[in-house]
């Protein structure tokens, strides 16, 4: 057991190549490293050696959960995993993806705090976990199967129905750049491919089993009366008035609303935001996206273990194709890869079905895709086939042009099969690809910036050269930064989420500071009243409608982007939902509307029983982001993270020297328009990182992680490391 | 034991949703109901008068398998959190759905009744199958139970022989370390369990067993459902 309550207090070492398994203390890492990807962070800084490739033995894949997972902690039901990132573009840099459902907490009551996976099995396998032990099994009859069969088969395997499975389907077999982790039939590890590190590793999933108990400082008996409290400030992505206010609010519970999906009608109607009982109702996912296209098969909602919110819908297709399961759960952009309308004339013509968007999301889930890859890469084929008045088309060798070709570009044109057909095909020359090979199918499976290099299309991403092509809707591709597409940056949240997207390593989007400037339901001033209350300043917060006309760098708003680099580490720590923590907003209105930033602290020290607060807990969580910092600066092989006028690269990786090529830059569109479209300064952008670097402690020029900085927040051993590789800037 | 204890569990039976009370439904069919009980075929009769008990229903059509009953049960009744060793286990119904969420929902103890069968009166199968008289029903009284009429496990008689895990048709009972567990209500108390309080779905109802069944309509459906759109468009999350 660990000296801290919360934890099962145990590290799991499996070494595919030997066969080992060892297994070390937890306490080791804590209470320095937090729980989550704090494990991950640290232990990949020690095992994986300079210069190596996500998709070498050499890395490792780490799974973690934190201290509140499994316990009566609200929302914590998550695993964090860190590695060497496939998907990261244009190097191979560390990343982090979460995954919930009901794996995680089951991992934690199996005796298990983290699971690192190293080196390369010889054959495929799957690793089985039951109450503290571990054993490897042989994966060979696996190997090939979806992820939703694969689970049930390793169930099977193991003689235990009701054990927990984490796998990879035929994408992650393969190595994809876009592979993710998939448990249940819709909770994926879904950015940063490591799909394809499994994969890679021969490893084709971890089941588990765990009925154990976990210790907390103050029992549940002794915190019931403040859990509640606690829980009457929680809202879903801060939404905390209901859409018949403000239609973009994520509490849908209205009057007239249903979960109609199942074998019986559930009225949901209006929820009361003092009543606890229903807060698993407010919120309805297929209400929400595509017009509420599947609105009517939501069978109901559902949640990671330990959840109060319950944001996934459960749902059951109807008249699908033979193969597709009826039953899926999803949420957000899984739920939305398979929409798209065809527009004439700018008016919208034909839509994608019901039976379309669920067949993409199911298709997405069973292969064992991250979703919002996936969902770029077919804009991107799109736009190979039609965008740039045909350009791209006719410059693609023959072979490609020829795949490209055979798809049923009918089925997604007016009076085609609205889409159905076409998405079928597109999954099929993923399922049907030989990696490595220079073919359609295997170039999707290399994710989106690497398939736009060999189309020729990736200089155009970057710039946003000749435009999107505009027969359709909801094919656009939309680049941002390191490998990922544009998901709520600076062009609609403003400078902090700007400085954010430029100095995290993968889409870095903090759904809770979404729900602060956009989806509460609050009325703007509203808002404003709330990062008043918090960061001292109304306009530390921009309106989401002012798109590109990011506001100067003010000091709360380099506070703001500091909290949301800091708290996104903390979150993924302890390890909470992004969906719900920080508490920005809460439904109550005798305090303005505004949360409680100090939730994480009290929990965590509930929890554990070590007493911290929240400015404390904060620091221990920047010294992780340093050390995230650290690790990019190792793997980008460079000091200079700001990367701007004059860079030389860091000779590791496809793509490096230029201006603005450096690891903290966003795509060129967002600083420049052929079309003379307002974009963001970019000097004022600069002098954004300059401020925001001095109040990390970085270089101010270059952006790197210091000695001082390291030694400060007790990481010497960080910094000897960096002075090793010549790395640390004077 | 608890594998070949599944392999001989029927079935559990489809919850009535009908908005039918328990007593009405009895009444109505005193006598002359056939109802599988651990195999056996027993003639089921109203027993007369009906004393005051009260049982957890999960609401399948609600549940969204959060698991925090089961994790408030394990932290208050059973040393810590977790999930399987609190007195129920909402996750025992997973075994037969697998990965299929739609069917979720917490596998309670129905605080069976007794049932007459001729002149006999015949306990609940968890008690009436338990070799050492371990599981047991409250009577009047009871120094921990009160009136509740709660069926129980006296841990101290317990043998670990699994026959009551073996034989209960909703696959509530619990075995570990060689003791049985279940459900007593958090010692018979009248006022709803912490378990239902904690469910952020209304999954669970804290019912009267011969009056009340999972409620239909919903206690907040008002007006009844009609078509209605505030939806949001493409947005991402």
């Amino acid at each position: 057991m660990s000296a801290l309550n919360g934890w099962a207090g145990r590290v799991l070492f499996v070494d595919l190549t030997s066969g080992e398994l060892r297994s070390e203390e937890t306490d080791r890492w804590l209470p320095k490293r937090i729980g989550g990807i704090g494990l991950g962070l640290a232990i990949l800084w020690e095992l994986v050696p300079a210069g190596t490739g996500a998709l070498d033995p050499e890395n490792v894949l780490v799974i973690g959960v934190g201290p509140l997972t499994g316990t009566w902690a609200p929302c914590a039901g998550r695993a964090v995993a860190v590695s060497l990132s496939p998907a990261g573009y244009p190097v191979e840099h560390v990343g982090q993806s979460s995954v919930g459902g009901q794996w995680p907490a089951e991992l934690k009551w199996a005796g298990f705090d983290a699971i690192v996976i190293m080196g390369r099995s010889p054959t495929p396998v799957f690793l089985a976990i039951r109450d503290g032990e571990a054993k490897l099994h042989d994966a060979r009859s696996l190997w090939g199967r979806n992820t939703f069969a694969s689970q049930q088969a390793m169930q099977a395997l193991v003689g235990d129905e009701r054990a927990k499975a984490l796998v990879i389907g035929p994408a992650g077999e393969k190595s994809g750049r876009n592979a993710a982790m998939i448990h249940g039939t819709g909770h994926a590890l879904g950015q940063c491919g490591f799909g394809g590190v499994a994969g890679s590793k021969n490893l084709k999933g971890i089941i588990v089993r765990g009925t154990g108990q976990l210790t907390t400082a103050v029992s549940l008996a002794e915190f019931q009366p403040r859990l509640r409290e606690i829980r009457r400030m929680l809202a879903l992505m801060q939404s905390v008035i209901s859409a018949d206010k403000d239609g973009r609010s994520r509490w849908r519970a209205r009057p007239g609303l249903t979960w109609a999906g199942g074998d019986e009608v559930v009225a949901i109607g209006a929820v009361d935001p003092s009543d606890l009982s229903r807060q698993g109702h407010r919120h309805h996912g297929s209400d929400f996206y595509m017009d509420g296209l599947l609105r009517d098969w939501h069978v109901k909602n559902s949640g990671c273990t330990g959840c109060v919110m319950n944001c996934f819908s459960t749902q059951r297709g109807r008249n699908l194709p033979a193969g597709i399961p009826e039953h899926g759960e999803s949420n957000c952009v899984q739920m939305q890869t398979g929409w798209f309308g065809r527009v004439r004339n700018g008016q919208i013509v034909s839509r994608a079905s019901p039976e379309t968007a669920f067949t993409a999301k199911q298709l997405t889930d069973l292969l064992g895709i991250n979703s919002y890859d996936v969902w770029m890469e077919i804009g991107l084929l799109v736009q190979l086939r039609f965008g740039n008045e045909g350009a791209y088309f006719a410059a693609l060798d023959a072979s490609l042009r020829g795949e490209l070709l055979a798809l049923p570009w009918d089925s997604i044109d007016e009076g085609g099969d609205q889409g159905l057909r076409f998405y079928q095909a597109v999954y099929e020359t993923m399922r049907l690809a030989e990696p490595g090979a220079d073919t359609l199918g295997a170039w999707l499976l290399e994710a989106t910036p690497r398939a736009a290099n060999r189309f020729g299309m990736f200089e155009d991403l970057w710039s946003g050269a000749h435009g999107v092509y505009t027969g359709f809707e909801g094919f656009s591709v939309t680049y941002c930064a390191h490998g990922q597409r544009a998901h709520y940056g600076p062009e609609g949240y403003g400078l902090p989420a700007g400085l954010h997207w430029a100095v995290w390593n993968r889409d870095p989007n903090r759904h809770e500071h979404n729900g602060l400037v956009s989806w509460s339901g609050l009325s703007w001033a509203q808002k404003q009243r709330v990062a008043e209350l918090h960061f001292g300043d109304p306009d530390a917060i921009e309106s989401p409608s002012h798109a590109f006309a990011i506001g100067p760098p003010t000091d709360s708003r380099i506070a703001l982007a500091r909290m949301l680099t800091v708290r996104s580490m903390l979150k993924d720590s302890l390890t909470l939902c992004d969906w719900v923590f920080p508490n920005y907003c809460c439904p109550i209105p005798e305090r303005e509307y505004a949360g409680d930033l100090a939730l994480e602290a009290e929990l965590y020290s509930a929890v554990t029983g070590e007493p911290i607060s929240a400015d404390e807990l904060d620091l221990r969580a920047e010294a992780m982001v340093d050390l995230y910092r650290a690790i990019t600066m190792r793997d980008w092989n460079t000091s200079d993270l700001r990367g701007a006028v004059g860079y030389q690269g860091g000779g590791r990786g496809e793509d490096h020297g230029g201006d603005y090529r450096g690891h903290d830059n966003l795509a060129a569109w967002y600083f420049e328009s052929e079309t003379g479209e307002p974009r963001l300064d970019r000097p004022e952008f600069e002098q954004a990182k300059t401020m925001f670097y001095q109040r990390m402690g970085w270089h101010a020029t270059r952006g790197g992680v210091t000695r001082q900085k390291l030694e400060a927040l007790g990481q010497p051993e960080v910094a000897d490391g960096l002075a090793a590789l010549g790395l640390l800037t004077p | 034991v608890a594998q070949s204890a599944r392999a001989a569990m029927p079935e559990p039976p489809t919850l009535s949703l009908s908005g039918v009370t328990r007593r009405s439904f009895i009444q109505a069919s005193a006598g002359s109901l056939l109802l599988v009980v651990g195999g056996g075929w027993l003639s089921l009769g109203c027993s007369g008068q009906a004393p005051t008990w009260r049982m957890i229903l999960s609401d399948p059509a609600l549940c969204g398998a959060c698991r925090r009953c089961a994790i408030t049960c394990s932290s208050l009744r059973a040393g810590g959190p977790g999930a399987a060793r609190g007195l129920c286990d909402p996750d025992r119904i997973y075994q037969a759905v697998s990965l299929v969420n739609d069917h979720w929902y917490a596998a309670t103890c129905r605080m069976c009744p007794e049932l007459r069968r001729g002149t006999k009166l015949l306990a609940p199968t968890c008690v009436s199958m338990c070799p050492p008289g371990a599981a047991q029903i409250a009577q009047p009284g009871h120094p921990l139970y009160g009136d509740s009429g709660v069926r129980f496990i006296d841990p101290s008689k317990c043998v670990g022989c699994g026959a009551c895990v073996s034989t209960c048709p909703y696959s509530h009972p619990l075995l570990f370390d060689g003791k049985a567990t279940k459900c007593d209500l958090c010692l018979g108390r009248s006022e709803s369990p912490p378990c239902v309080d904690a469910c952020p779905a209304s999954a669970l109802h804290y019912l009267d067993y011969w009056t009340e069944t999972v409620p239909r309509p919903f206690p907040w459906d008002l007006g009844g459902a009609s078509g209605d759109s505030t939806a949001g468009g493409s947005v991402e999350g």
